[in-house]
């Protein structure tokens, strides 16, 4: 299962991870009466990995806890990311966390959830 | 092991409804499943919120045009022993609304009413109840 700087916050529920592509910032410049363009590349930027899974606990006191634990990581700071496969992605920054639906009561307590992070290069 | 057959009596919100055919009493959840990415199984299975839903079928079709779509209350119904030594079963749902009306006229055959129902609730307590007759 997926861990935060080595911490298992989301095990309670099966979850999946996807890094969208990084982002190459480039400035194009084309030229009246000419074929063609001018590419500059400005360099690396970040990128969005999103996270969608399920808490579930027992207690509704368990899941908000569990809640809790996840939205401490939301400090500006960065953080070490490692997937289900044992990927591991660096200077990560969480920056939205949000129950994908309400939380819901039926065998036990859950919700899903989306969580973006921000990786830098 | 008792076994049961033969309704005895159907009631909804205190009046009786004759001669029934058939009840039947469906509870149902959606499962919500769910896996991670390195798993090619769900791995975990929620449900989504529960319905209770009660087809009655019966000949007294006076009694089922009597009624209104929207009404609620206690749906009740016994269903006897299949032999002498064995006891009846009592069932029961709280808070039935009736949402369908449906009567069959037949030109050679009994007429023919199917009512359904979907219950509510507190939101803690199940509607549905039922219990052997001592």
């Amino acid at each position: 299962m997926s861990t935060l700087d080595g911490q298992h916050l989301f095990d309670s529920g099966p979850h999946t991870l996807r890094p969208l592509s990084w982002q190459r910032q480039l400035e194009r410049r084309s030229f009246a009466g000419l074929d063609g363009e001018l590419v500059l590349d400005m360099g690396m930027r970040s990128r969005q990995i999103v996270q969608q899974g399920r808490l579930q606990a027992q207690t509704a006191e368990i899941l908000q806890a569990q809640l809790a634990a996840i939205e401490a990581f939301q400090d500006g700071l960065t953080h070490a990311l490692t997937d289900n496969h044992n990927v591991s992605y660096s200077k990560v920054l969480l920056e939205s966390f949000e129950p994908a639906t309400p939380l819901n009561r039926g065998r036990g307590f859950w919700c899903d959830y989306t969580l973006t992070y921000r990786q830098l290069p | 092991m008792n076994r049961y057959k033969n309704i005895a009596n159907v009631s909804f919100d205190g009046r009786e409804l004759l001669l029934p055919l058939s009840v039947k009493v469906s509870r149902q959840s959606t499962p919500l499943p769910a896996c991670s990415d390195s798993d090619i199984f769900p791995t975990s299975i929620q449900l989504g919120l529960p319905v209770v839903a009660v087809e009655l079928r019966l000949r007294g079709i006076a009694g089922a045009e009597g009624l209104a779509l929207g009404e609620a209350g206690t749906l009740a119904f016994t269903i006897g022993p299949a032999a002498g030594s064995q006891a009846g079963r009592s069932i029961s749902i709280e808070q039935a609304v009736l949402h369908a009306i449906e009567v069959d006229y037949q030109q050679a055959a009994l007429a023919v009413a199917v009512l359904r129902f979907a219950a509510a609730s507190d939101g803690r307590q199940d509607p549905f109840s039922a219990e052997d007759n001592l």
